[in-house]
């Protein structure tokens, strides 16, 4: 049934293909007469004190943006607080300090089909294949806005964005001009604090934020699940005009609390990165560093402590060239060294990956935008993959957007999946322990994504969306079911099998007043498992979220949100090596925050809520408890 | 003998007398027929009615006989032929027409009478190429693509690299800003649109890069309000202060604009009668740009902004508080 449906998206995006040459035909209309009544009629104010708007533009891709004034308005003390609100995007908290992320039913503990950046840094871990959100060392204050793309980005990408893009912008010094100052405390002993000051002086800029972040369990609020004290510091220069280099470092150490397979392990982790830029024209050129540095108590007591060491280098370079007013040429290279070092694997290893893309954008008309990329990741064990991807935008009027888009991705196993060494003792009544090792000769995973969007956008103070989807991803690696070799029990690495999902999302944003913003969204995924085990995980199946925000001259402000999230079913690993379907309950959680300002607008007071009626609820059976975390702060700028 | 030569001075000096009542007559009738002027405004705009109203002030104190008659433009039910043959049958010896409307419709209807144009934004040059006559005066509101450059200088003496984003029409304000702002050490980083599409991406590859965004009037730019809107929070979010032009976008939120002053727009335009009405017949033409430029402050988004203006230009400037609500 799904597979029809799969044949009739291609066949209808195969139609549309086809038609192109006719849109194109049609000659660039003259741009509108240009009278002075123009510039006579009156122009609604944009920009005042207070107010809530954002700026939307039309994107090719389905995207979803997070703006500063959000991440202040949501009183959220993590990045994945905030994207629980993103449309598609399934956000799971497994504990007061964990929280796992992934787009469009693909969510699952240590998730690892999600490309996340920091100002265009790969944050990936390639230990696992997934991003350690604690490990983050930014403070929220200094962040920009969050773009979401919620489909395969590995075109221009690679490996990694497989479900899609987080890329978390941080502000530049001349958006900072100055400092601000933030704390706030409340239940389960949080208490938050960071500091953010930046300028620049002519040709040269710098920032700085500093951090300590903590934040203990929602079940016992005397265990630590977090508490780590980060900082980074940025500077950059200009020369001549023509060239601007950029330098920055950070770093993040502390205590993490994760729940890597049965139960939550602290880790003592220190995790720093270096990275350069430099733009010269239409070339950018980009190296990091990420180095992380992790220990635990066993797993699996009484094994052994648990140490990671990794270091990745990676190396970017992308010219982007004009071929005319109309045309876009971008083409670039990247080079990327890891080294790891792990209790939990067989033993070092090093790692060398290479790859090369373009993506050509071509407008013949003002209304139609054609784009087309690819990449081609060579992989020391998997060989190469080669990911295309394709997208038409049709704007028929400015207020009316269609989107059509076919994209391959992949994820290539990860240094746990391919080489893990580590023994589960055997659970008291059982005779066997279980050994967990590794499989080199796994393929990579590999989804092929369809999309249709279409943006109703009439006025700036009303905008409309639905994007609709269908992927098959093949090739799922995951631990497959234990099986005996010799007298060992031995579970191992598999690519598993394969998915076939459809769904949609819904999007409304409204601004009736300067003053009042309304947000809502819904989603809709079904997802036919044949990838793990027992074929019985299941995505929630409806999602929808609403959020307002109210912010009047008197100096108050107040947020509201509230997420519905559908029942899930999981497949949970047992001490023996088995797996066992647990649903989790649907749940409603409701955040909030309200904030004043008295008089002087370098002073904000406000009091924030995550859970606000403390809906009691488990959102990944091996998880805890969700609970209420209140607290009250207060932010300075100067 | 001395009484014949009395009584013939007597008839001589009747007979100048009579002349010189004569002459005296004469140039008493001509005196009593002042020149006519219509003056034809475009409809509906405040600025058009402020552009006239100075107008007719002006020319009524530096020429009180004139004789000045104001109608609104109306290519309604009788059609323009008709308008301008009403218009034209009184005789006036020079037109005056306030708007893009009204001077466009007078350029293509009426002949043999001089027009003196105002209050027109752009396009004059093919108002001018369509026109059989040369006989045209005016006054645009254009302002020079240096001048708006020099003021933004003034206003921010930090800058050292412009944004601008263009539309193709827009071609020959690039080349006159690429040179000035090359002669000034300023670096100009334009991006040319080829659609209001493009603009999201344009703005974002170069605002990082830039200090000032500036937006002269264009199409491309400032037709679209969801555009414009786009630009204006893009810009405030990335704390890259506009220039822009014409003071309700300054109320919108641009922090700093330009923008004529229409009473002296009006001066200007009627010197400009005076000036063609002395100059007698014959064809002739006569285009100026405003020679009053006025600069706007958004004193909130300014100094939220953190703009450092300098006093001078401060004092000269005309300052705009907009701070809360639409």
């Amino acid at each position: 049934m799904r597979v029809t449906i799969l044949k009739k998206w291609m066949t209808g995006f195969a139609s549309v293909m086809l038609m192109i040459p006719f849109i194109t035909l049609r000659a660039a209309p003259p741009e509108p007469e240009f009278t002075e009544e123009l510039i006579f009629q009156p122009i609604e104010t944009v920009i005042t004190a207070g107010r809530t708007e954002q700026s939307i533009e039309r994107a090719p891709a389905t995207i979803a943006v997070i703006s500063s004034e959000e991440i202040k308005a949501s009183g959220a003390l993590s990045i994945p607080e905030l994207l629980r609100q993103v449309p598609g995007l399934d956000v799971m908290t497994v504990s007061s300090s964990h929280s796992e992320v992934n787009a469009r039913g693909l969510n699952q503990l240590l998730s690892n089909k999600l490309l996340v950046l920091v100002d265009g840094r790969s944050t990936y871990f390639d230990f696992f294949g997934g991003v350690i959100w604690q490990a983050l060392p930014i403070v929220m204050d200094q962040i920009d806005r969050i773009e979401v793309v919620r489909s395969p980005s590995s075109a221009l990408y690679g490996a990694n964005a497989f479900s899609g893009v987080i890329n978390i912008i941080t502000k530049t010094p001349r958006q900072i001009q100055g400092g601000r100052l933030k704390v706030q405390g409340g239940e389960n002993s949080t208490l938050y604090s960071s500091f953010v000051q930046g300028n620049r002086k002519g040709d040269t800029g710098y920032r700085v934020a500093l951090g300590t972040r903590r934040m203990n369990s929602f079940s016992d609020p005397d265990t630590k699940f977090e508490d780590v004290a980060l900082g980074n510091f940025y500077l950059d220069h200009r020369f001549d005009n023509e060239a601007k280099l950029s330098m920055e470092a950070g770093l993040i150490r502390g205590t993490i609390a994760q729940n890597v397979r049965l139960e939550d392990v602290k880790f003592e982790a220190t995790t720093s990165y270096t990275k350069m830029n430099l733009d010269y024209g239409s070339v950018t050129l980009q190296a990091f560093w990420n180095r992380g540095d992790e220990t635990s108590d066993p797993f699996f007591p009484p094994g052994d402590d648990v140490d990671i060491l990794y270091n990745t280098f990676d190396l970017e370079a992308q010219h982007k060239v004009d071929l005319g007013l109309t045309h876009t040429f971008i083409y670039g290279t990247t080079y990327r060294f890891n080294t790891i070092e792990s209790s939990l694997i067989d033993t070092e290893h090093k790692q060398n990956l290479i790859a090369g893309y373009f993506q050509d954008e071509y407008r013949p008309v003002p209304e139609v935008s054609l784009l087309a990329g690819a990449r081609v990741d060579r992989h020391p064990l998997v060989g190469v993959n080669f990911s295309p991807r394709g997208s038409m935008v049709y704007a028929p009027t400015p207020s009316h957007t269609f989107r059509l888009s076919v994209g391959r991705a992949f994820r290539n196993p990860s240094f746990t999946d391919s080489y893990i060494h580590t023994s589960i003792p055997a659970p008291p009544g059982v005779p066997f322990g279980v050994q967990m090792v590794g499989e080199p000769d796994l393929d990579s995973e590999k989804i092929t994504t369809y999309e249709l969007g279409f943006t109703y956008f009439p006025r700036h103070f009303f905008r409309w969306e639905i994007d609709v989807f269908a992927y098959k991803f093949s090739d799922y690696i995951a631990l497959g079911p234990p099986e005996f070799a010799g007298s060992q029990l031995v579970q191992s690495y598999v690519n598993l099998g394969s998915a076939t999902a459809y769904g949609f999302e819904l999007t409304a944003d409204l601004i009736p007043a300067p003053w009042l913003k309304f947000s809502a969204n819904y989603s809709f995924q079904d997802l036919d498992n044949k990838y793990t085990v027992h074929e019985q995980q299941s995505p929630p199946k409806n999602k929808a979220n609403f959020k307002s925000f109210l912010s009047l001259p008197s100096g108050l402000s107040a947020s509201f949100s509230a997420s519905f999230v559908g029942k899930t079913r999981w497949e949970i690993p047992t001490p023996e090596g088995e797996y066992m379907p647990i649903d989790t309950d649907s749940h409603t959680r409701c955040d909030a925050r309200l904030a004043y300002n008295p008089g002087k607008k370098n002073l904000e007071l406000f009091v924030a809520a995550f859970n606000l009626f403390n809906s009691r609820h488990l959102e990944y059976p091996l998880g805890e408890k969700v609970g209420r975390r209140a607290t009250a702060g207060m932010s300075l700028s100067f | 003998m001395f009484f014949c030569l009395k009584k013939y001075f007597e008839i001589c000096g009747n007979y100048f007398l009579i002349l010189g009542m004569g002459i005296l007559a004469t140039a008493g009738t001509v005196r009593a027929k002042p020149a006519r002027v219509v003056l034809v405004k475009s409809p509906v705009w405040e600025e058009y009615e402020q552009t006239s109203r100075s107008i007719v002030s002006s020319l009524g104190s530096s020429q009180p006989e004139l004789s000045i008659e104001e109608i609104v433009f109306e290519a309604g039910s009788d059609g323009e032929k008709e308008f301008w043959q009403k218009v034209t049958e009184s005789g006036p010896e020079l037109i005056v027409t306030v708007g893009t409307a009204s001077t466009h419709s007078a350029i293509n209807s009426v002949k043999n009478i001089p027009i003196v144009f105002t209050t027109v934004l752009d396009g004059f040059e093919a108002l001018l190429a369509g026109s059989s006559s040369a006989d045209i005066y005016g006054v645009t509101l254009a302002i020079p693509v240096e001048e708006q450059l020099k003021i933004m200088k003034e206003a921010l003496p930090d800058i050292r690299r412009v944004g601008y984003l263009y539309g193709r029409n827009s071609a020959d304000v690039y080349q006159s800003a690429r040179e000035y702002t090359s002669r000034q050490g300023i670096r100009l980083i334009a991006i040319e649109i080829a659609s209001e599409r493009d603009i999201p991406q344009a703005l974002r590859e170069i605002i990082g890069e830039v200090d000032a965004l500036w937006m002269p009037l264009d199409a491309m730019i400032y037709y679209n309000q969801n555009i414009r809107h786009f630009i204006l929070l893009e810009c405030f979010q990335n704390s890259v202060p506009i220039m822009a032009v014409s003071k309700k976008i300054a109320m919108a939120g641009t922090p700093l604009a330009v923008d004529v002053d229409y009473e002296d727009i009006g001066r200007q335009t009627a010197e400009l009668v005076l000036k063609r009405l002395a100059k007698g017949t014959g064809p002739s033409t006569d285009i100026q740009h405003p020679r009053k430029v006025l600069l706007y402050i958004n004193d909130w988004v300014s100094s939220s902004l953190g703009l450092n203006i300098p006093g001078k230009v401060a004092e000269q400037a005309i300052f705009i508080s907009v701070k809360d609500g639409r």
